[in-house]
């Protein structure tokens, strides 16, 4: 296991480097805190903010991406081809949201050749967070704040020094590729790094997770829906900002003719999205839209993937305008499945 | 590259025939052929499974594939005219290029069916994958496999019933029975009046080493199932095709999503065993 150190007056450099022959995503500031974006130049780089509004899930899932072109009645393939990325400063919730999104992604023997094309030629930094926000909940769904999954390398910010641990041989790739501007880390080093760990994840509260799947498949036509659906106004945003929701749609753009095929990001708040063209719509509530939101991630997944599709990031909490806490609605999940 | 390597690229066909199936004419039968021998050779399909039809600048259609693997050289769609895809499709003349995406979805457990009697019932323009299945079944080549089989199918008016023709071939064969119905006759229909829940309760066939398959609209279904289990078929041996709204048909979008199944991976096919675990959201 490769652990070097990284001073941080060198971080820019650091990544000049290693961005010369691959695309650099990073999170920048930006009027709404930060967010990941291509960067061009380092020192626009922003690694103290914690989450950023938007995860980086589109750097291997675009909110928008061309499938194919077409000229009338023929379509043209685009060449799946992708650049070697390097996604730097991901939390650790973020970079385990990644590796939920393979599986939906590599599911039962079909593959998405557009996310794969990306993902395969991605390598993740994560950076652990020495103190959590205010609405993370990370170490509740099984992650942790210092958490590996999903990373080719874990990096600890220890203040005058960011320690980076390959996890990877991709990840021991990437860091001896830079091993110009690091430094092997010393035994203080490590002890550094396991107290940060310790200490970040004390921060965290735990919060109940209903994990007893019999008793919230009974929960589907509890009361708690109808009152939380009169609070959801279906605007979608806690989908577009979580990490692990991965619905799309596809829709063609034309003109006169020429056009092409995309996908986009939905979300199953929207009343259309599943609309029939009879007319006839499964989910005509906001109650069964929010429902499906949940059930979807606490019940469906685990009983599909063996785990819940949620990461414990807090963005959906943090950004739906009308205050809802998906926390509270946990909790209150699993003392119903208590009683019942 | 083609659909081995990329589920989201649709193969080329032709539409070769277009046939008018209702008196409302909205209810269109495509014969389509694949443009290039190579496709047709490496699309198989199971009656049951459907694909997705594709026109460019409009968008893609879930279309039930209506045709049995045994007629060779083809597919048949048979839609009903209902929004933007469907309608640009009736616009559409023969000789017209269109997109199909598939084969997807799970078929009628054939291999089930198999040594055994099967029921067949259909109501309306849901018929289209269970005429696969028949069309199936009754195939020279396939015809011993199976035991008896019986196909009770109705719609509204005699105009509205789907492959007229081929139903009177089928009346007329002794190796199938047949028992086609109608809401409400005209002044010439001389067959059967009665809905289909009727007519299934009045010839009753025997659910003994048997399997039922029934498509139809959702008020069919609704009466249809305790005739059903009045016959006894189990749960486990009564077959239905649900209808979500899609769009990959490839289990990734999410939109098909019912409780833990994916209507276009794990079905359209299920079993009625398998729908009463599911929440009732379709
Ligand atoms: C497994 C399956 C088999 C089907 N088989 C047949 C068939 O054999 N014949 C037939 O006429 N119809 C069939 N349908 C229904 C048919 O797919 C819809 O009527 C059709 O997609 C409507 O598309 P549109 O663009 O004309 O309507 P619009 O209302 O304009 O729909 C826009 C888009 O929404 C989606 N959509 C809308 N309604 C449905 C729906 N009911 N199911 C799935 N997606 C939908 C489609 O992607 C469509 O392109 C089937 C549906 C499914 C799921
Ligand atoms: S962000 Fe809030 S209001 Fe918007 S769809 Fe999600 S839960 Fe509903
Ligand atoms: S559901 Fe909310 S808390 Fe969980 S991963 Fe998605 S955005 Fe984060
Ligand atoms: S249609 Fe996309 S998951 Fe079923």
């Amino acid at each position: 296991m490769l652990e070097m150190t990284l001073d941080k007056s060198k971080v820019q450099e650091f990544l000049r480097l290693l961005g010369e022959n691959r695309r650099l995503f990073a999170p920048v500031k930006d009027r709404m805190g930060t967010k990941f974006s291509e960067v061009a130049d380092p020192s626009l780089v922003c690694l103290d903010g914690l989450n950023t509004n938007l995860s980086p899930k589109e750097v291997v899932f675009p909110q928008w991406e061309t499938l194919y072109t077409f000229k009338e009645d023929h379509a043209n393939e685009v060449k799946l081809a992708a650049q070697e990325t390097l996604l730097f400063g991901a939390r650790p919730c973020d970079a385990r949201a990644l590796g939920l999104l393979d599986q939906v992604f590599t599911w039962e023997g079909i593959d998405d050749p557009y996310y794969l094309r990306r993902r395969e030629k991605t390598c993740v930094v994560a950076l652990a967070c020495n103190t959590p926000g205010e609405a993370c909940f990370c170490t509740s769904v099984g992650g942790s704040p210092v958490g590996e999954i999903g990373a080719d390398v874990l990096a600890f910010d220890l203040g005058e020094q960011l320690y980076l641990r390959a996890l990877t041989e991709r990840g021991e790739a990437l860091l001896k590729e830079a091993s110009t501007l690091t430094e092997k880390a010393t035994e203080e080093d490590k002890q550094a790094v396991q107290q940060a760990a310790a200490e970040a994840e004390k921060q965290l509260q735990a919060i109940p997770i209903p994990k007893d799947l019999a008793a919230l498949k009974e929960s589907f036509d509890a009361e708690i829906w109808e009152e939380l659906g009169l609070k959801c106004l279906g605007c979608g945003t806690c989908a577009y900002v979580c990490p692990t929701c991965h619905c799309f749609d596809i829709t063609d753009e034309t003109k006169k003719g020429v056009g092409r095929r995309v996908r986009n990001w939905d979300s199953c708040a929207f009343s259309l999205f599943t609309l029939h063209g009879s007319g006839h719509n499964p989910r005509t509530t906001q109650a069964a839209r929010y429902r499906q939101r949940v059930l979807h991630k606490f019940l469906y997944c685990p009983e599909n993937f063996g785990e819940a599709f949620c990461v414990g990031c807090g963005r959906c909490i943090t950004n739906c305008p009308a205050g809802l806490d998906l926390r509270a609605v946990l909790e209150r999940l699993s003392s119903l499945a208590k009683v019942t | 590259m083609n659909q081995t390597t990329n589920p989201y690229m649709p193969y080329p066909v032709r539409i070769d025939r277009i046939t008018s199936e209702n008196e409302a004419r909205d209810l269109k039968t495509f014969k389509v052929v694949f443009l290039d021998p190579e496709h047709t050779k490496a699309f198989h399909h199971i009656p049951g499974q459907f694909a997705e039809l594709s026109l460019l600048g409009k968008g893609e259609s879930p279309i039930g594939i209506a045709s049995s693997p045994t007629e060779e050289g083809h597919l048949l769609f048979t839609v009903k005219k209902t929004g933007v895809v469907t309608g640009e499709l009736h616009n559409l003349t023969e000789g017209k290029v269109i997109g199909v995406r598939g084969p997807l979805g799970k078929s009628y457990p054939i291999d089930r069916m198999k040594g055994k009697n099967v029921v067949i019932v259909g109501g309306g323009f849901a018929f289209t994958t269970l005429r696969a299945l028949t069309k199936y079944m009754i195939d020279d080549g396939n015809r011993d496999d199976f035991g008896e089989i019986t196909v009770i199918y109705g719609a509204r008016s005699p105009g509205e019933l789907l492959y007229k023709e081929e139903l009177k071939e089928w009346e007329a064969r002794d190796d199938l029975k047949t028992y086609i119905t109608v809401d409400k006759g005209d002044g010439n229909w001389k067959g059967r009046e009665g809905f289909v829940p009727t007519v299934l309760e009045e010839v009753a066939p025997s659910s003994k080493d048997a399997l039922i398959a029934v498509c139809g609209p959702p008020i069919m279904i609704k009466f249809t199932l305790p005739v059903i289990k009045k016959l006894g078929f189990a749960p486990s041996d009564t077959i239905l095709s649900l209808e979500m709204r899609m769009k990959c048909g490839i289990g990734k979008c999410g939109r098909c999503n019912i409780g833990s199944k994916y209507v276009c991976k794990d079905g359209p096919v299920f079993t009625l065993e398998e729908l009463d675990v599911l929440p009732n959201e379709y």
